[in-house]
């Protein structure tokens, strides 16, 4: 292995992670590199030197300043009474665009819908209307039509004074 | 003694007193967490109250899936990664740098090793600071926490074997731009 593939593994060899092969190699080359002796001693040194930041401690009141924090949060927390009304903020942009689709929809709606006073064709409902009573009508002159020949229907005399 | 996971489920049945023992644990490993990350002593102090808060917050939904201590880190790193963002638009790294997080007293000798302790924090932190930020964390968790290689990855959301690159290159990193101060033969060397 060269020097580069050395310091690759220094670190793992410094730790303790490489197998016995890796751990031979690294060793045997340590013995005859200056270079990469030096590399890990100052690997090695990093680590010391990185305890060299300072630990800080917490403030003594550190326990009744979180849970007064977190009383003042959950007060805030809290849902109260019409909290969902106080909590809704006026989106004017929001109900501008909403005006302005109700009433572009009311417009197209007036313009597209058929003007039924002038149509020839009415609603089909008045339409079966007048079928039925066309033919209710017609019916009912065919049934007349039938029976006047056993003249009026009262036993009485018809109307053109002939005798049933 | 209670592990973590019990105390947090009597955080979740109620019990405040759970919460204050998990803080009495933990509190001050948070604290000097974000203290490293951020490099101002008194919003780090802030900066791990909310972590604590938003952990308290989330009491109710928590299931004893994972290890408490990464659920804890991976908060802290995101309070810290927001704060150190949101900081970074509005203030340099040199202003940064000035606030070494002690208050000095004018009136007093400075000594000689105190004048080189804040030095090295400096160079220090200067020196992470260049890291890209998931090789910083990586070195941070797990040389200062004390955090496993499977704990780091879980805080990182990535595999072990990615923790294990992000801690070698950050060191090789860290190496050559320390390396006046680690060969023993410069003028802080050790």
């Amino acid at each position: 292995m060269d020097c580069k593939n050395i310091k690759e593994l220094l670190i793992q060899y410094s730790l303790g992670d490489l197998g016995h092969v890796e751990k031979a190699s690294v060793e045997s080359h340590l013995d005859s590199c200056s270079e990469c002796k030096s590399y890990l001693f100052e690997t090695k040194n990093l680590w010391n030197l990185l305890e060299a930041r300072d630990e800080i401690e917490p403030d003594t009141d550190f326990l009744s300043n979180f849970w007064d924090k977190a009383a003042v949060d959950e007060v805030k927390l809290k849902p109260g009474f019409l909290s969902w009304f106080r909590d809704i903020k006026p989106n004017w942009t929001l109900a501008g665009a909403m005006a302005s689709i109700f009433l572009v929809s009311i417009i197209t709606f007036s313009a597209l819908s058929p003007d039924t006073r002038n149509s020839l064709f009415m609603s089909s409902d008045e339409q079966d209307e007048l079928i039925l009573i066309e033919l209710d009508n017609a019916l009912s002159r065919e049934t007349a039509d039938v029976l006047s020949i056993y003249g009026a229907w009262d036993g009485g005399t018809d109307v053109d004074g002939g005798i049933n | 003694m209670e592990s973590d996971i019990e105390l947090m489920l009597r955080t979740k049945a109620g019990d405040d007193s759970a919460f204050s023992e998990l803080m009495n644990r933990h509190y001050k490993g948070v604290l000097n967490y974000i203290y490293r990350f951020t490099n101002l002593r008194e919003n780090s102090e802030d900066l791990a109250q909310e972590v604590f808060l938003r952990v308290y917050r989330s009491a109710s939904k928590y299931r004893p899936e994972a290890k408490f201590t990464t659920w804890l880190y991976k908060i802290a790193t995101n309070v810290s990664l927001t704060h150190v963002k949101k900081k970074n638009a509005n203030v340099s790294l040199d202003e940064m740098n000035e606030n070494t997080g002690e208050y000095e007293d004018s009136e007093v000798e400075i000594s000689d090793d105190i004048i080189y302790r804040k030095e090295m924090k400096k160079v220090i932190f200067k020196a992470m600071e260049t890291l890209p930020e998931r090789e910083k964390i990586a070195i941070m968790l797990c040389k200062y926490e004390g955090l496993s290689y499977e704990e780091t990855a879980d805080v990182l959301e990535c595999t072990v074997g990615a923790v294990k690159a992000y801690v070698h290159r950050g060191r090789m990193k860290l190496v050559n731009k320390l390396k006046p101060y680690l060969t023993g033969e410069g003028e802080y060397g050790l």
